[in-house]
């Protein structure tokens, strides 16, 4: 038989590529009152939110970024128009966006205003220019305090504190071992901090959804990637129970996490104004207003020192971690988790103190993105290692070599690693692939030519016993009288693979076709809540889930009888977790990966160019090569963009400065060579067919393998992402 | 008013103001949503079509200024050929995958190939760096381009 691995063409790939995928965007009323379109893939009609009296939806943000609000007057509204406020949010509705680890975000701006952009007011109506004239007509007036603009700001209190009383938002502490005492007998310190900027997801499709009432029930869809996160913010914010809402995710054209959040933040408000006025009301973000309000990746600060002995080893390390959280906490606690558990990387260190602070800013909250933290923390650790090394004057694969985490060692949290750890396969195959240590050496240092090596491990699923506390996933197959089989689960497709894993997954247990599995998007009042999409769970937990489902309707499989069943998630045996003291086992298993990039460096204008970049994964098995190796060519790629060019600052008013496709860099095809993937199989327990997670890990490593590279090349520390050309220059002539 | 050529059909089209586009045009007046907008400000291309077989980004050209043109949008090229081929090649190699540059990449593949029937790695890179993909690193949408190339021998 053929290994599970071996790629299909994706099931999801003619209708994107012949145009005929609609995305929320592209939705027409057709003229029916529901049911679907004749392939299932589309929710149609009056009942899913498209009728022909479709309204369009802006929001009035506010232009003052920090402040008490005085007064706020709304214009008077021609027929057919709505102007929405917090003043409209129905009795027993809240007006807070319930995020998963807070509720400190208002749904509408009420008395106060703490960033440029806040949400203040949504206008819906048939005409976009009048709907503009009434934005230009409402005003808002301010009591302002200045604006706190980064974390040194808001350390220093600038203004006042913007939450509580020392704009910390929360604190993740970890401690092993007599720190200060280590310290006290080392030989020597070496100290270094390392910072990373603000990442926008740039998902090619901008922000949209639509929202309904039909009679007591109301309706979001459209673009995000969790519909079980938009469908109780709803709840939330409406006041209404469970059965009364409905929500559909759309095809969706890509999310990297900047649609976990924030079709909350948006779909809550929208679905209020949508319930006031009985009217469907559709909203598209323009390009503009995305990029300047929507989240983006937190910055960072890591400090690490390192307590060496006379022999360079490393004793003890001391470091903290903080995190710009914006204006809000919204998902800085989880975010910050992550970042501290995996602040240490691969390394096995006996004595640490970390300290992790969220710290509130006057900035757009920040949010969910691929990685989840881990990208600034590993950054850190890495290019720390490499300084260490650079002390000792020692080969730095060979220095990290001698801290390699094994099978059975602690993890940071009191937790056990109880899979295998492969990294030295991972490395030789990194090394015949990239000749890296050949290279390393033969290119010197300072002379415009650099390799680098980093390395990865990420914790796959929801932190600690998130996944059995919190999440509880479910996942349902259906097998219909015509023997044809149906994927229930809540997962969507953002590009990342599930339409065509989750189909081979299920196909391959029963035997049948994966393209005859029908599996479509998600629309609560059918599927179950299997989590969201997030958090590099999908193929390992609710794969997993549909595997053993599976695995059960072939046991009680009846030709031409309907058929249910149903999957629930359970912990895996020996896992434990105490979520008060953050001790235990932080994640169930972990992918690890190794990260090499080549760069040249010009001395006239301080441009990088990577000429080479290769990765090595270990994902359990990958259940589709090429779904996994896309990932991880498209994970670097943003990685590299990450490291190299993505800019993204702030302005007096802590408002976005590059805010168009124009100011802001991604990676074009012409900026980067291929990436060379590879996956070494390790195959975990409990993920379907021996999958681990893997989504996110791709975009942890490439920046770190990047700056080594350039270290390398210009000969001095690089402790800052993005390493612009002018970033360089003021390195280089510093 | 306006008269042009859309995928081979002919279409009279209103223009409301002078600052509406081809693409409102192609979305919505003729609802061909094949073409998508990802940035309004021409730099993603993905509402890329061919004008009179060059390859435009759709939201950069006046509607105005298309009057007798010829547009040949995806849903166009899906019904060719090449497009069929194009997309079976993009399918396979994994080059879409949220798919919301896809059609855009399909046209700016197609004004390739429809123009150098053998095209080095780099001059599909350059050729293609008009449109912005976030997902996939560009590798295996290259991929596909070549695939088409090999198999298409007698279409290009």
């Amino acid at each position: 038989m053929k290994s599970i691995s071996q790629s299909i063409p994706r099931p999801d790939g003619m209708a994107k590529a012949d145009g005929s995928a609609l995305y929320v965007a592209d939705l027409q009323f057709d003229g029916t009152e529901g049911g679907r379109s004749p392939d299932g893939a589309v929710a149609l009609g009056s009942e899913s939110g498209l009728s022909k009296d479709m309204l369009l939806g802006r929001f009035y943000r506010s232009p003052y970024p920090r402040g008490k609000i005085r007064r706020l007057q709304l214009p008077e509204c021609p027929p057919g128009y709505h102007i929405i406020s917090a003043a409209d949010i129905p009795q027993g509705g809240k007006n807070e966006i319930p995020m998963a680890a807070s509720r400190d975000m208002p749904c509408f701006a009420e008395n106060e205003i703490r960033y440029a952009g806040q949400i203040v007011a949504l206008v819906a109506g048939p005409d976009a220019y009048e709907i503009e004239r009434l934005i230009r007509a409402i005003e808002l007036e301010v009591d302002e305090t200045p604006v706190v603009k980064n974390i040194d700001e808001a350390l220093a209190l600038k203004g006042g504190a913007i939450h509580g009383e020392d704009n910390i938002f929360c604190r993740v502490d970890l401690d092993e071992g007599e720190v200060d005492e280590v310290f006290a007998g080392a030989a020597s310190v070496v100290e270094g901090v390392y910072e990373t900027g603000f990442q926008e997801q740039f998902y090619m499709e901008g922000q949209g959804l639509i929202a309904w009432r039909t009679g007591n029930k109301c309706g979001v869809r459209g673009s995000m990637q969790c519909p079980y996160y938009v469908h109780h913010a709803v709840s939330h914010v409406l006041g209404l129970k469970h059965d009364e809402i409905r929500v559909i995710a759309d095809t969706i054209g890509g999310g990297f996490g900047g649609k976990e959040d924030y079709p909350e933040i948006m779909g809550a408000p929208l679905a209020v104004a949508s319930w006031v006025s009985g009217k469907p009301i559709r909203m598209l973000m323009d390009r503009v207003e995305d990029m300047a309000f929507t989240s983006k990746r937190h910055p960072s600060r890591c400090v690490y020192r390192s307590a060496l002995d006379s022999e360079g080893r490393i004793l003890a390390i001391d470091a903290t971690v903080d995190l710009d959280g914006g204006a809000y906490e919204t998902y800085t606690k989880i975010v910050l988790m992550r970042a501290v558990f995996h602040s240490l990387g691969v390394y096995a260190i006996p004595v640490f103190r970390i300290r992790g602070r969220g710290i509130a800013t006057n900035t757009v909250p920040s949010g969910a993105f691929r990685g989840f933290g881990a990208p600034q923390s590993l950054f850190g650790i890495e290019m720390h290692m490499e300084e260490i090394a650079r002390r000792n004057r020692c080969e730095v694969l060979d220095y990290k070599r001698n801290y390699f985490l094994k099978k059975g060692d602690t993890t940071v949290t009191g937790g056990i690693f109880r899979d295998e750890i492969i990294l030295d396969k991972l490395i030789a195959e990194a090394e015949r692939l990239s000749g890296y240590s050949g290279k390393r050496i033969k290119l010197g240092r300072g002379k415009g030519q650099g390799i680098g090596m980093s390395f990865i491990l990420h914790g796959c699923g929801f932190t600690g016993d998130g996944e059995q506390k919190i999440i509880k996933g479910k996942a349902v197959l259906k097998k219909h009288r015509d023997d044809k089989v149906e994927i229930l689960c809540a997962a969507v497709d953002f590009g990342q693979g599930p339409q065509t894993t989750f189909r081979k997954v299920v196909a391959r247990v029963l035997g049948i076709e994966p393209n005859t599995v029908i599996f479509n998007y998600p629309d609560t009042d059918f599927v179950p809540d299997s989590g969201p999409t997030v958090a590099s769970r999908t193929i390992m937990i609710v794969g997993y889930l549909l595997q053993k489902a599976a695995e059960e309707l072939k046991a009680i499989w009846v030709e031409g009888e309907e058929q249910v069943v149903e999957q629930n998630y359970q912990m895996p045996p020996g896992m434990s977790w105490d979520q008060e003291r953050l001790r235990g086992d932080s994640y169930a298993t972990y992918g690890w990966g190794v990260n090499v990039c080549e760069v040249e460096l010009d001395f006239l204008t301080w441009e990088t160019k990577v000429i080479g970049a290769w990765a090595v994964f270990d994902v359990g098995r990958a259940v589709d090569h090429r779904v996994v190796n896309g990932q991880i060519q498209g994970g670097m790629s943003q990685a590299l963009g990450y490291g190299a060019m993505e800019k993204l600052e702030v302005d007096s008013k802590g408002q976005f400065r590059q805010i168009t496709m124009a100011d802001y860099m991604v990676p074009t095809s012409v900026d980067f060579p291929r990436t060379e993937a590879l996956t070494v199989d390790n195959p975990y327990l409990y993920g379907a067919f021996g999958a681990k997670g893997m989504g996110e890990m791709v975009h942890d490593g490439g920046h770190a393998a990047f700056a080594a590279a350039v270290e390398q090349a210009c000969g001095k520390a690089c402790t800052t992402i993005p390493l612009v050309p002018e970033t360089l220059m003021e390195i280089m002539e510093a | 008013m306006i008269r042009l050529r859309i995928n081979g059909l002919e279409r009279e089209v209103e223009i409301p103001h002078p600052m509406y586009r081809l693409l409102d045009v192609l979305r919505e007046d003729i609802g061909l949503t094949g073409a998508k907008e990802g940035c309004g400000e021409g730099e993603c291309g993905a509402c890329a079509v061919l004008l009179n077989g060059v390859l435009v980004n759709s939201c950069l050209i006046p509607a105005s200024q298309v009057d007798e043109a010829d547009i040949l949008t995806p849903e166009g090229l899906a019904e060719t050929e090449a497009g069929k081929l194009l997309a079976k090649c993009f399918t396979e190699c994994h080059g879409a995958q949220c798919g919301f540059c896809t059609p855009g990449m399909m046209m700016a593949a197609a004004e390739l190939l429809f123009t150098n029937r053998k095209p080095t790695e780099v001059e599909i890179r350059e050729a293609l760096a008009g449109n912005i993909c976030r997902c996939t690193g560009y590798d295996m949408i290259i991929d596909a381009v070549q695939l088409a190339t090999e198999r298409g021998a007698n279409i290009w």
